[in-house]
């Protein structure tokens, strides 16, 4: 471990990483800054450049968006009441009120200063969790991995907020997808229906690009307009008292820090619901609630210190059991794919440099976005008054000259346009796009673990639940898939008791 | 979005599936194991959201069961567009991979940038090709010069697919 990041730090500072995890902060930031687009736009469209890059460097990138995304996301939330990012609408509430007050200024420093420390502290916590979930994953066979793999699928399927049967659909779909190609354990192909190109599987990348790059342009296309007309709107001016009241603020810095970790680490809860739930526990237990809403700082630090501690946390699932645990982390992961390493146990055994690179990135992309936003806050609001046709016409020669360049194959660009189409009707008819991706990442590893479980006990069934791991997992599997029922009984039950009231 | 509209996208998907179990049950007992019981659990979920749509008894129950997960909220995360809008974005991507299909992305990045700056969003013209020879300019540099890799020339120049 310290050898590891003695490498890594030698690359951040000698080999290069400040340029790329800078490079990366400041994309992380426009992508973060423009409603719609996002973290995993944003990697997805990053890719294919990391092709011809070190494994090293490529984490230093991927850490500056990722580091950088979220506080691009409360510029817009805060001087616009627009967020960039969902886990963004949070700051919402008390960061434009502010705005509206004159107080801009010290709401995008508390902004700020909140993202880096709870950026900070969710690298601190991934630090210390790592070498405990390297124990923990030797004690793992094909049973618990298999087990594993259902569950992370159930459990984004069901983190869809009121949209279960869909996310569980399109899971469906996507495990579907992930059976074409070579039959892992067995021999031949299989699903390829005479096409050649489809024996290496349907690719990951450029159907990320698709479904995230190209379908998000769609969308774009039919906002259309600026995201802003006026350029008063972008006034920003006093931001050293917003930072001075995070330090001030500790306690609610590190409330929302550990919630933001905590929630991130579980798949599928995501981003959104850390950042509203660290706000409305702050509220809670505030003196004064009623200040909320109505431009009150904590509402600002809490829930951004919550959504960049997130990050760290959301990798400790994603780098020690592959599964991710949101769109960003499954972008992320075929990432590590295209540099040769398989999401999972054997990235945490084989390659500490590589994890300890990107956990090196975060903890810098954290401090080092939040300092240039600060620093250029008022400028970089002014890219919401650029014209979104200007992004149509720019994104989509992008991406799918990244998509082509991965393998130079034009047919990886068709199957982006065609996973393109595909994102965009599953927008356009409510089906989440998180569950497909993530199984089409996990069907493979969902498949091989069972086959290889069956194999190993002899076709007995029952090493799925004589096992005490693999039996906590399944029983975990059939509780979350409970629990919209179960949300919806005790909804209803409260609903009873108030009218009885 | 119309419970009908819900249905026919439901259909259609259980139409794929059904496909798909179909060419599984060709292949060995172990390698269509998981991909029919993963076809035939998609299939009666697509069922469940059909049942699901409506006022009914069994629709609300159903709700009710899955947490009001297959209520259908008009338009969804996106908004309703017209169909004729959604069209034409889709056909502006279409063309683009038409044309650096057929003269090679060097050709179609320009003309896809200045027609659509310039026809679509109706700005002027030489904004349009500013912005069409940056970026052309961009991606070349970055791609062919940074990074090492040769760009589709297109297969009217000889490219290879």
């Amino acid at each position: 471990m310290e050898d590891a990041l003695a490498h890594s730090f030698h690359a951040l500072v000698a080999g290069g990483g400040v340029f790329y995890l800078a490079i990366g902060a400041v994309v992380g930031l426009v992508f973060g800054i423009i409603p719609g687009l996002g973290g995993p736009t944003a990697l997805a469209l990053l890719i294919p450049l990391t092709f011809g890059m070190d494994t090293t460097s490529a984490m230093f990138l991927a850490g500056g968006i990722m580091g950088g995304v979220p506080f691009g996301g409360s510029v817009t939330a805060i001087l616009l009441n627009t967020p960039g990012t969902a886990p963004n609408a949070a700051t919402v509430f008390d960061g434009y009120p502010m705005t509206l007050q004159g107080r801009a200024g010290a709401a995008l420093g508390a902004a700020g200063a909140a993202s880096a420390i709870g950026g900070l502290f969710g690298v601190i916590l991934l630090l210390l969790a790592l070498p405990i979930a390297r124990e923990v994953i030797l004690f793992f066979a094909p049973p618990e991995f298999f087990m594993l793999a259902v569950l992370g699928l159930s459990a984004i399927a069901v983190s869809t907020e009121g949209k279960l049967l869909r996310g569980l659909i399109a899971a469906g779909l996507g495990l579907m997808i992930a059976f074409v190609g070579y039959d892992d354990v067995g021999s031949g192909t299989r699903f390829t229906y005479g096409v050649d190109y489809l024996w290496d599987g349907v690719p990951l990348v450029p159907t990320l690009i698709g479904l995230f790059a190209v379908a998000q342009i769609v969308s774009l296309y039919l906002s259309g307009g600026a995201i802003t007309k006026n350029p008063e709107e972008v006034e920003v001016s006093r931001v050293g008292e917003g930072v001075r009241a995070v330090f001030r603020e500790w306690p609610t810095v590190l409330r929302g820090s550990s919630i933001g970790a905590a929630i991130g680490a579980i798949p599928g809860v995501g981003g959104t619901v850390a950042a509203f739930l660290a706000y409305s526990v702050t509220v809670q237990i505030s003196d004064e609630p009623e200040t909320f809403g109505k431009g009150n700082i904590k509402g600002v630090i809490a829930p951004e210190a919550s959504n960049n501690a997130r990050e760290g946390g959301a990798l400790i699932p994603t780098l020690a059991f592959g599964i991710p645990g949101s769109a960003e982390m499954a972008v992320f992961l075929g990432l590590l794919v295209l540099h040769g390493m398989q999401p999972g146990p054997a990235v945490l055994l084989n390659h500490m440099d590589v994890v300890t690179s990107l956990i090196l990135s975060l903890a810098f992309a954290s401090v080092f976005a939040s300092v240039m936003c600060l620093l250029v806050a008022r400028q970089l609001a002014r890219i919401t008054l650029i014209d979104v046709n200007y992004l149509v016409a720019i994104i989509l020669p992008v991406a799918l000259v990244g998509a082509y360049a991965l393998n130079s194959s034009m047919y990886d660009v068709i199957v982006a346009v065609i996973f393109g189409v595909i994102g965009y009707l599953m927008i356009r008819f409510d089906y989440p796009r998180l569950p497909l991706v993530i199984a089409m990442f996990l069907g493979s590893v969902m498949e091989v673990n069972f086959r290889q479980s069956l194999m190993i006990s002899r076709g007995d069934w029952t090493t799925f639940f004589s096992r005490p791991v693999s039996l906590i997992l399944f029983l975990l599997i059939v509780l979350s898939l409970c629990v919209p029922a179960i949300r919806y009984g005790i909804r209803k039950f409260r609903e009873g008791k108030e009218q009885e009231a | 979005m119309t419970d009908r509209r819900a249905i026919l996208t439901s259909l259609v998907l259980i139409a794929v599936s059904a496909v798909y179990f179909a060419t599984a049950l060709q292949y060995s007992a172990g390698s269509r194991a998981i991909p029919i019981s993963v076809a035939t659990l998609t299939i009666l979920f697509l069922f469940l959201d059909i049942l699901s749509q409506g006022e009914g008894r069994v629709a609300r129950g159903l709700r009710r069961a899955f947490g009001g997960a297959a209520s259908i909220r008009p338009g969804g995360d996106a908004q309703e567009q017209p169909v004729r809008q959604e069209a034409l974005a889709l056909a502006w991507i279409v063309a683009f991979t038409a044309l650096a299909t057929a003269f090679g992305f060097y050709i179609a990045i320009p003309v896809y940038v200045i027609s659509y700056l310039w026809l679509h969003a109706g700005k002027p013209i030489w904004i349009a090709a500013l912005v069409a020879i940056s970026l052309t300019g961009a991606l070349y540099l970055i791609f062919e010069v940074l990074l090492g890799y040769a760009i589709f020339e297109g297969l009217i120049f000889g490219g290879y697919m």
